[in-house]
């Protein structure tokens, strides 16, 4: 039954083109913009197993990364044989890992209980003082927090210590600092990140609810047996792409919060390559920024594969 | 099989969209290789012909020169388009007879470091970038810029007014590669700025222990025990929340109290052989000084760049002390350029307590040294090499470089026994951006000039004098500063430096931690720190100047 199905779907793929055909021109400029911007820069990728080229001195900048010396894995070897990088890969996993699972969920029960607000004032203005964060640069958010969680002057310590608790230096102490982030994080996106699953919840069929309700389901029975299933399918497609940004812990966030105070707990990936490879030499190393970049990606790459294979397995959901 | 067909001609249209692109792509870099052509044409005969005449001595104005380019230099502060229509452009238009557009590097060092090299990297239309000495050597060594020792030669100024001193610092394998720009004049940038009126209540309401207050007879210093005792007063009288003393983020070396425990700059001569700061005898001492200043609550260090730093806390007044650069003088002290605050002053350095009062123990860490380097990319044709070298070398005329330096005598500077004063505010409003506009400088005029420009601000004017009162007494340079390039050190240098400073914040300013300076030598070894330090040494023990470089001698 199942393979009739798939079958037949292949069959009007063809009979869609021939249907529809001119529609598939829309479809032109999105394929060219992913080969031009996406397939193309995967060339670059040799520099991975390269010398770092001579941009500067080379008469194009392709000549300089083609007339550079292979050196096999000597890159990653490098990358991979140094304690702060593993630090740094540790913190990156573990931040990111934190965000996941505590920044996630939180969008969609407030989806959920946003949608079964009555008030449609109160309901809109919340929704919207809850998506105007998500406009607020890092630079900016990272300016009002520091200046909150301050140990001399800011309000939380004020607070702390009005409530009879000494003084804490939040963002510079390796013991708070990824709470910080995941904390920041959170009021940041969750905002934002709930009109997805309020778009889902919309298009769920009502009359399983009111049919619900007639049976004398209790709202929580509602949104346990109901609102939850119905959802379910988008929440794995979001987890899904979630996962694909693991070994991205937030380098623009983490960088307006950094000090080498917090280098054990919060020096992530990113902040590492921009100090040494960025900011103490002219000459950008890209050979080993590139071999950082194609060891993300192949991780990333994996963990989505792996989510959308046990989301298939679980869920009967997949990306593809 | 009509499905197919369709894919087929789908995949045709791709393809041919992908050609379009690319030919469109490829196209846009022949139109600029065509006008480029079309610039130079007529010049490529030139080219040649100058080569059979070899030999005999050859002036710029006998080279073929494009008359127009585009120029990358240091950030203004002010929009592009405003900089180009300052008074001095055009001043330096009708002098050279150049058109010249000037573009800006960014005010942030790291997004200025990044244009710089995508102006390297993707062959930019800049036929001459102004860049520090680090981005020089590093330029240098990778082979990307065009050897100008033979317009040079052919010039009238720039081989007169800039020692071969100079020269010697941009030149490599015989060949010169750049305009070297000296620093005015020995000075000291840096200053403890502290407030007076705490100071003098400390003394009156402490007759018996009096801090002696830092003046010409002491040479404007202070010793290391009275300073502490003036910051734990100190801490008593600032606002809730705020400390004694503010520490600017990163800055770990402090210029001003370094000497104190005998380290002169951060590279300095210990028995004959250059040493790191960390490597020198008396950072240990130094360290458990800061350290104790930081346990006792005195310090407020600026973490992030987002926490504020030292100029910013004295302007709000919520700390009694901080290290600020002079340019900084006026922020703290008063809006208005003609007025300063008499609550503050200027430590020039801290002392050892044995030295107490003797100015003649006084010593601060001082710079002069070649500070920028103009240089003209390898992409650049012959023709725009020469342009650009005779439009700096026009630019060095006598009289026209003063007037382009400080106006005119009379309506933007005063001349008054040989030193030039600025009026005010006109000097500020017509001369403010004139020193983005040196390429090389009169090494002996400038000197004097350069001293009207500090004097831009009341303010500025008081804490100049105080932080380099007897300089040429007090000032220890760092050899590194005139040093050529040198492989390792411009290689591994600023990495290591980056990730001991940053280890030394964590021991420093921070309660419960506490490293032995063996566990930061060991930070500065693990990157590469023996081979800097043996790959200095092997220049510096050869180096013919070495014993006449600093006038002052270590206390």
């Amino acid at each position: 039954m199942k393979k009739m199905k798939e079958k037949k779907v292949k069959v009007s793929f063809g009979e869609q083109l021939k249907r529809n055909g001119n529609l598939f021109i829309f479809y032109i400029p999105a394929v060219l913009f992913a080969i031009l911007f996406y397939y193309t820069p995967m060339l670059g990728l040799v520099m991975a197993f390269k010398e770092n080229p001579n941009l500067f001195g080379s008469s194009s900048a392709l000549a300089g990364i083609l007339e550079a010396n292979w050196v096999g894995l000597k890159n990653f070897k490098t990358i991979f044989s140094n304690p702060q990088v593993l630090n740094a890969l540790r913190n990156t996993l573990i931040i990111s890992t934190m965000k996941i699972l505590i920044v996630f969920p939180i969008p969609i029960v407030l989806a959920i209980l946003i949608s079964e607000m009555k008030g449609k004032i109160v309901k809109k203005s919340l929704q919207l003082t809850m998506y105007l964060p998500y406009f607020l640069s890092w630079a900016t958010i990272g300016g009002i927090f520091i200046a909150i969680l301050n140990k001399e002057t800011g309000l939380v310590n004020n607070i702390l210590e009005w409530l009879g608790h000494g003084r804490f230096n939040f963002v510079t102490s390796n013991a708070s600092f990824r709470s910080v982030i995941v904390s920041t994080t959170a009021w940041k996106d969750i905002g934002w990140s709930t009109i997805t699953y309020l778009a889902a919840i919309t298009a769920l069929d009502r009359n399983q609810i009111e049919a619900a309700k007639i049976d004398g389901a209790s709202k929580w029975q509602q949104i346990k047996y109901i609102t939850l299933p119905g959802i379910m399918p988008v929440v794995a497609v979001m987890f899904i792409l979630r996962i694909g940004f693991l070994m991205d812990a937030g380098f623009e966030q983490v960088f307006v919060f950094y000090s080498p105070f917090v280098q054990e707990t919060g020096d992530i990936l990113g902040t590492y390559t921009y100090r040494l490879i960025r900011q103490s030499a002219l000459i950008p190393q890209y050979a080993l920024s590139t071999a950082v970049g194609f060891f993300n990606s192949i991780v990333a790459l994996m963990l989505v594969v792996g989510g959308n294979f046990i989301s298939k397995k679980f869920f009967n959901k997949g990306i593809w | 099989m009509k499905g197919k067909k369709i894919a087929k001609v789908l995949t045709m249209l791709l393809i041919l969209a992908t050609m379009f692109s690319m030919v469109g792509c490829s196209k846009k870099g022949e139109e600029d290789n065509t006008e480029t052509k079309t610039e130079t044409s007529g010049k490529t005969e030139t080219a040649e012909t100058s080569k059979e005449g070899e030999g005999t001595a050859k002036a710029l104005a006998d080279y073929e020169k494009v008359n127009t380019f585009k120029y990358f230099g240091m950030g203004s502060g002010v929009e592009t388009d405003q900089f180009n229509n300052s008074p001095t452009a055009q001043l330096v238009k009708e002098h050279t007879g150049y058109d010249v557009y000037y573009d800006q590097a960014p005010a942030d060092p790291i997004d200025a470091q990044t244009a710089i090299t995508n102006i390297f990297m993707l062959k930019s239309d800049y036929q001459a970038v102004k860049v520090s000495k680090e981005q020089f050597y590093t330029l240098l060594e990778m082979d990307a810029l065009l050897p100008i020792t033979e317009y040079v030669n052919a010039s009238t100024n720039l081989k007169e007014v800039i020692t071969d001193f100079g020269w010697q610092t941009a030149t490599k394998d015989g060949e010169i590669y750049a305009i070297p720009q000296k620093n005015a004049r020995l000075a000291s940038n840096t200053a403890i700025a502290f407030r007076l009126d705490w100071l003098n209540e400390y003394n009156t309401a402490n007759p018996n222990a009096q801090i002696p207050v830092p003046s010409k007879e002491n040479n404007y210093s202070m010793t290391l025990s009275d300073f502490k005792t003036m910051l734990t007063y100190f801490a008593t009288k600032v606002p809730a929340g705020g400390k004694a003393m503010a520490i600017d983020v990163q800055t770990v070396y402090q210029e001003n109290i370094l000497p104190a425990f005998g380290i002169y700059n951060e590279w300095a001569e210990v028995d004959g052989k250059l040493e790191y700061a960390i490597n020198q005898p008396g950072f240990e001492d130094y360290m458990k000084y800061m350290e104790d200043l930081f346990d006792n609550g005195l310090i407020q260090y600026q973490a992030t760049a987002n926490d504020a730093g030292a100029a910013k806390s004295l302007q709000a007044r919520t700390v009694g002390a901080g290290r600020i650069p002079h340019w900084n003088a006026a922020t703290i002290e008063a809006t208005d350029t003609a007025a300063t605050d008499d609550s503050i002053s200027y430590i020039q350095a801290l002392v050892p307590d044995e030295s107490k009062g003797d100015p003649n123990a006084v010593r601060v860490f001082a710079q002069q040294g070649y500070g920028f380097y103009t240089v003209i990319p390898k992409y650049s044709t012959p023709e725009q090499a020469a342009a650009v070298i005779d439009w700096a070398d026009k630019k060095l005329d006598k009289d026209f470089f003063l007037e382009m330096v400080l106006g005119t005598e009379g309506e933007t500077y005063t001349v008054e026994n040989g030193e030039y004063y600025p009026i005010l505010p006109t000097f500020d409003e017509k001369q403010g951006l004139a020193d983005k506009f040196m390429d090389g400088i009169r090494e002996d005029d400038y000197a004097t000039y350069w001293l009207c420009r500090t004097r831009k601000t009341e303010a500025q004017d008081k804490m100049f004098s105080i932080a380099n009162y007897n300089i040429e007494k007090t000032g220890i340079q760092n050899p590194i500063t005139v040093m050529p390039p040198n492989t390792a050190y411009d290689t591994y240098y600023t990495a290591a430096n980056i990730e001991v400073k940053d280890t030394l914040v964590t021991t420093l300013f921070e309660k419960g931690t506490s490293l032995s300076v063996d566990d930061i030598k060991a930070v500065f070894n693990g990157l590469q720190g023996e081979e800097i330090t043996a790959s200095v040494n092997e220049w510096y023990q050869n180096w013919e100047l070495k014993d006449s470089f600093n006038a002052v001698e270590p206390r």
